[in-house]
């Protein structure tokens, strides 16, 4: 058996191989033709409120079973539909399906007309008028508060300013707190001088500077995920998984200006989170002052921000009842994947049904 | 079969390559190293612009970094206009009457 099998395993793999160097070629020619550009952030939403390039999204649903709604806060940095990635991998997805009626706010591509913006922008006038448009659309007085990333950061300010705001219970998902744990801190701690020049011409620092800092914490990611792309080229499912999350990992936008010089001192310099100095308006706020439900949901291998500047958030708010989730996956592997399809966003869910009340 | 080793060789090659890359990418040196060749990179890039400029205002054209100067003053209008436009939405709300649908 031995003897017959050891040739006809050989010829098998032979065999296989050369099917799947057939599939590499015709995926590799349709992956240059652009044949197989994967549909991204495709559930779908109406556009309910904007200002500037900040738009409000509401998602469709005809099974809300849950209330308040549920307001998502993106980061400044990226792209929102990494929360909406595919159909089947989807943050936004899930959230639906457990009968939640879902919001984004979602900040859109920054230009000139945004470089002004400071955190008092999005903590003191984005994020309350998100809030009150939401609670009108969904006919509720409060919304379940979610910030993801940075857009953490500005739930957290958001709602250490105004601790009247009408917020239910408040997630935040991969959200620094202690800058001094974080990855970047050569870049958060330039000089105002070296901030300055970083800055482009249109008052924003430029997308490919936000690229070039993420992709300097792992520099060899980058030429990895080539090699496993070409040797895993043959599989329909893994090219169009690996240009939806590969696209949006180079997919990066400007950050405002004014945001980034209160990121180099009030938030890294000074690590205001931290130390208790954070400033909005020229008000002190404390995270303190928080004190509805709070969920904070961390990664183990999040290697942009560590167990370390994100755990510390537990101690900071004033909440009494806080939940701590932390998990094996990373950044992105907490809301997209299997992991966080198993783990994560079912936990996430168990906590906004808990702090809902079913609608009926 | 040597897909495998030669993946195998890349493994073994990354594992021993990325802890020394990623020292030296993560260190201060380069990041001031980075910081100078920015440094250096925007100033050649000023005086070309501002070279370029010249020639373009001899001839009474304006440059594009006198368009990017405007698109900022733009910018900047537009920011005023939003914030005063929320301004007045909150006074309205705070009045009791119904401010404008945004």
């Amino acid at each position: 058996m031995s003897i017959v099998d050891g040739p006809r395993s050989a010829l098998d793999r032979v065999r296989q191989e050369i099917e799947r160097n057939a599939l590499r070629a015709r995926n590799g020619i349709k992956m240059a033709a652009g044949m197989t550009a994967p549909r991204l952030g495709a559930t779908p939403r109406d556009e309910v409120w904007r200002d500037g390039r900040a738009r409000l999204f509401r998602y469709r649903s005809d099974e809300v079973r849950y209330r308040p709604p549920l307001l998502i806060v993106f980061s400044l940095v990226s792209r929102s539909y990494i929360l909406d990635l595919t159909p089947g991998n989807s943050f936004v997805e899930h959230l639906l399906g457990a009968g939640f009626d879902v919001y984004m706010l979602d900040w859109g591509v920054p230009d000139e007309r945004d470089s002004a913006n400071g955190l008092e922008y999005y903590a003191d006038a984005a994020i309350p008028a998100a809030i009150r448009e939401t609670c009108r659309r969904s006919g509720t007085e409060e919304v379940n508060l979610l910030g993801y990333c940075f857009g953490g950061n500005l739930t957290l300010l958001h709602a250490a300013h105004h601790p009247d705001s009408p917020i239910r219970s408040h997630s935040v998902v991969a959200c620094p707190v202690d800058y001094s744990e974080m990855p970047f801190k050569s870049v958060l701690t330039s000089s105002a001088d070296d901030l300055e020049r970083a800055i482009g011409e249109d008052g924003n620092v430029p997308a490919d500077v936000v690229y070039g800092a993420f992709r300097s914490l792992k520099p060899v990611a980058e030429l990895t995920g080539y090699v496993d792309l070409l040797e895993r080229m043959w599989s329909d499912e893994y090219v169009a998984a690996y240009q939806a999350m590969n696209g949006w990992g180079t997919d990066h936008i400007p950050l405002p200006g004014g945001v980034a010089r209160q990121m180099a001192t009030m938030l890294s310099a000074n690590n205001g989170f931290m130390t208790d100095r954070l400033y909005l308006g020229g008000d002190r706020v404390h995270l303190s002052d928080i004190r509805t439900p709070f969920l904070a949901v961390l990664g183990e291998k999040d290697h942009i921000v560590p167990v370390a500047a994100a755990v510390p958030v537990m101690d900071l708010v004033g909440s009494a009842d806080k939940t701590e989730l932390r998990l094996k996956g990373g950044h992105v592997g907490l809301v997209v994947g299997r992991t966080a399809a198993k783990t994560t966003i079912p936990t996430i869910i168990d906590f906004l049904i808990d702090k809902s009340e079913a609608i009926r | 079969m040597s897909t495998f080793s030669l993946r195998g060789l890349y493994d073994e090659l990354e594992r021993r390559i990325t802890p020394p890359v990623e020292t030296v990418v993560h260190s201060d040196e380069f990041a001031a190293t980075m910081k100078i060749i920015g440094r250096t990179r925007s100033a050649i890039g000023g005086r070309i612009d501002a070279a370029g400029a010249a020639v373009l205002h001899a001839v009474n054209l304006p440059a594009g970094s006198d368009i990017r100067k405007l698109r900022r003053q733009v910018g900047d209008l537009d920011y005023e206009i939003r914030r005063l436009r929320r301004e007045l939405a909150e006074r309205d709300e705070n009045d009791g009457s119904p401010a404008e649908e945004g």
